[in-house]
């Protein structure tokens, strides 16, 4: 019997076909990843290293923080999150950073980006340095990869004791060399002294040391010409400009440079050499000073300041007067509000005060100045001043105060044709209040005015 | 009012008359002590009087020439300072005042501090307590200008300029006046008074050194903790250094 041949049926040759691109698939994508190093996918090779020059540092020393991170190659290093520790007790100053190398580590071909910053310890005592934080960020082939280092505990010393007294603030190694741009000049002409400290430590902080020259030098303080590159490493120069005031061979005595050295924790003192110099007399001598031995300290056995006579009693004050300054700086703008308060607390006793009587044809004159006044005005307050003038005139006549209810009686003993006038003159000057008036109007009005008010001081004046 | 006035006096000059009192100090054998170059008993007269209240330009000039003589330089910055804040138009205090400033170590510095040189405008003619009576001058004649203004009904206008002026020298004076004081008391002047002090960054020993000043070199005190003080130098660097190294100038 012939074995019966039942052709697979569609549905399951899909079924082997699907399966067996399933296994191509999956054999590929296995090569894939084996051969590509597809660095990406494979960031958790990557690790950090920090380390830290010294554990135990003087207050002051410079030491480097350096940090790498190790990512395998072609991965972007650019996109790695990077939290500082916030080092605490500690002056920092980052180093240029470098490009990013190459090593092989393992076997494996890695990439390392290296950051290094320069701490400066401030005060004495343990600190701690917390852990550096550095997130590698999620790819579409892996999850996000936190890298962190350990802390570090770093005991800041303090500087030793007896320090020399040219150590003014030196940490590290150091060397250190002078010399003169001449050796030959004419008294009064400038001599450049340069001094060279070269050396690894704090360089870019190390100071001016200090110069003492005899009196007869005159010395001037140069702006540093270079700069160390590094903060850490380098020469650091000095100069100074020397102007001597006397002729003869002098010697420029040498320069000391204290510093501490960090590895043996002592202080080390660096000496220049000696160097001589001709300052020759110049053409005009100058009387210069005699050499003294030292610029400081100057000890006079024959004083030549004299003293001032004192007499032998001398008051000694022991009081503190500041209440009575207090008092004294009071008092005038007490007194200055006593004159304010009692003047108004008069004027409101007494609103209207009598008014000064004055004598001849003085209130005319005054009238007639006032009236000159109110024609630069406007119109409307040229016709209140008007009315004022004349009842003030009147006021200062009669010495009394002569209001608009009491104008009757004031001018009983004037005609009728004059009082009539008068008050014309008033109604016009009150109706220059109300009412529309033009400077034409006011003319006349202080013109007639003018007029009466002569006229009333003729008969008052007879 | 006359009558407030007559035992306000009588007060006033009784309060004085106690608080002055006169005391004998032998200033001749300091003086001859001085000219035999005897400068430590010239100085310990001088310094007894001193300690006896006497605040008087002449005793703390002596002092300070005694000082000089004797080679303490700082010192005798020190004094003469104070010489020129009791007495400021004696040329030869000024004269020794440039000669120390000229020789110490740290040189000349200039001021560099705008309140500080403003609050020291007037030092060179007048005394505080000079610049304080034309000041009180000044402030009362503006007052009593106001009073008349006030009370004044008439000419009002010529009083208005008189009294802008005087507003005007009355502020120019308070303000001098009061910067004066102000720098004074926030920042009392104080001398370098040991050879060498190593100024710190912090208020002990245990802290960053940062530079040394000399003796004789000028600062201002701004503020004290624990027996250190923390400084301003002219050029305006700062740090803390030990009290016990500098003195104030303003001896109280």
């Amino acid at each position: 019997m012939m074995p019966s041949y039942h052709p697979p049926s569609p549905a399951m040759c899909l079924r082997l076909i699907s399966a067996k691109y399933l296994f191509v698939l999956v054999v590929v994508l296995f090569v894939f990843v084996q051969i590509i190093p597809l660095d990406a996918q494979d960031s958790g090779s990557s690790f950090l290293d920090v380390t830290i020059d010294s554990l135990t540092p003087y207050v002051g020393q410079p030491t480097i923080y350096t940090w790498q991170l190790f990512l395998p190659a072609g991965m972007n290093a650019e996109s790695a999150q990077i939290t500082l520790p916030p080092f605490t007790g500690f002056g920092q100053e980052n180093l240029p950073a470098g490009d990013v190398q190459l090593q092989t580590v393992n076997g494996q071909s890695m990439q390392v980006v290296q950051r290094q910053i320069v701490l400066y310890p401030l005060q004495t005592g343990t600190f701690t340095i917390e852990a550096l934080q550095i997130l590698l960020p999620e790819t579409p082939f892996q999850s996000a990869v936190p890298l962190s280092s350990p802390p570090f505990a770093v005991n800041v010393l303090p500087m030793p004791p007896n320090a020399p007294v040219y150590f003014q603030n030196a940490i590290g190694q150091f060397d250190v060399a002078a010399a003169l741009n001449v050796t030959s000049i004419a008294v009064g002409q400038p001599v450049i002294l340069t001094m060279t400290i070269t050396g690894t430590g704090n360089i870019q902080q190390v100071l001016r040391p200090k110069m003492v020259l005899p009196e007869f030098w005159r010395i001037f303080e140069q702006d540093n010409p270079v700069q160390p590159a590094s903060p850490v490493f380098g020469s650091r120069v000095f100069e100074w400009q020397l102007i001597p005031a006397q002729a003869g061979i002098h010697v420029i005595p040498a320069l000391e440079f204290g510093f501490l050295n960090p590895q043996t924790g002592s202080y080390e003192t660096r000496t220049t050499t000696p160097l001589p110099i001709e300052v020759l007399a110049a053409d005009n001598p100058t009387t210069s000073p005699p050499i003294s031995a030292d610029v400081t300290q100057t000890t006079h056995s024959q004083p030549d300041i004299m003293l001032k006579p004192l007499p032998e009693n001398i008051a000694s004050r022991s009081t503190n007067f500041d209440i009575w300054g207090l008092v004294l700086w009071l008092l005038p703008p007490l007194g200055a509000g006593l004159v304010a308060f009692m003047s108004s607390a008069r004027s409101r006793r007494n609103p209207s005060p009598k008014p000064e009587r004055l004598s001849g044809s003085r209130a005319l004159q005054q009238a007639q100045m006032q009236l000159k006044t109110a024609l630069s005005q406007s119109p409307k307050d040229a016709s209140v001043m008007i009315a004022d003038i004349i009842l003030t005139y009147l006021s200062r006549k009669t010495g009394q105060s002569i209001q608009r209810e009491t104008l009757k009686n004031a001018l009983s003993g004037l005609s009728l044709p004059v009082q009539k006038t008068l008050l014309d003159c008033l109604d016009h000057a009150d109706a220059g209040r109300y009412a529309p008036v033009s400077e034409q109007d006011i003319k006349l009005l202080v013109r007639d005015t003018l007029r009466i008010l002569l006229e009333i001081d003729k008969t008052w004046q007879a | 009012m006359a009558s407030l006035i007559r035992p306000f006096a009588i007060f006033l000059l009784c309060v004085l008359l106690v608080s002055a009192t006169a005391a004998q100090f032998d200033f001749e054998s300091a003086a001859t002590a001085y000219n035999n170059g005897d400068f430590a008993t010239a100085i310990s007269i001088y310094d007894s009087a001193l300690a006896a209240g006497v605040r008087d330009g002449g005793v703390f000039f002596n002092l300070a020439t005694a000082y000089y003589a004797s080679g303490d330089n700082a010192r005798a910055l020190l004094n003469y300072l104070r010489a020129a804040d009791i007495a400021p138009r004696e040329n030869d205090t000024q004269l020794q005042i440039a000669r120390l400033r000229a020789r110490r170590e740290d040189g000349n510095m200039q001021e560099s501090d705008a309140l500080v040189l403003f609050g020291s405008l007037t030092n060179a003619w007048l005394t505080y307590d000079e610049l304080n009576v034309l000041t009180w001058c000044v402030w009362t004649s503006f007052f009593v200008v106001w009073a008349i203004f006030f009370r004044q009904k008439h000419g009002r206008q010529r009083l208005r300029s008189v009294l802008f002026v005087n507003a005007s020298v009355m502020a120019v004076f308070l303000l001098l006046l009061f910067s004066r004081w102000y720098v004074g008391a926030t920042m009392p002047p104080a001398v370098v008074i040991e050879s060498s002090v190593q100024v710190m960054n912090g208020a002990g020993d245990n802290y960053l050194p940062l530079f040394r000043v000399f003796a004789a070199a000028e600062v201002r005190i701004l503020e004290e903790r624990n027996d250190w003080l923390r400084v301003i130098l002219p050029d305006g660097r700062q740090g803390w250094l030990r009290a016990s190294n500098i003195e104030k100038v303003i001896v109280p």
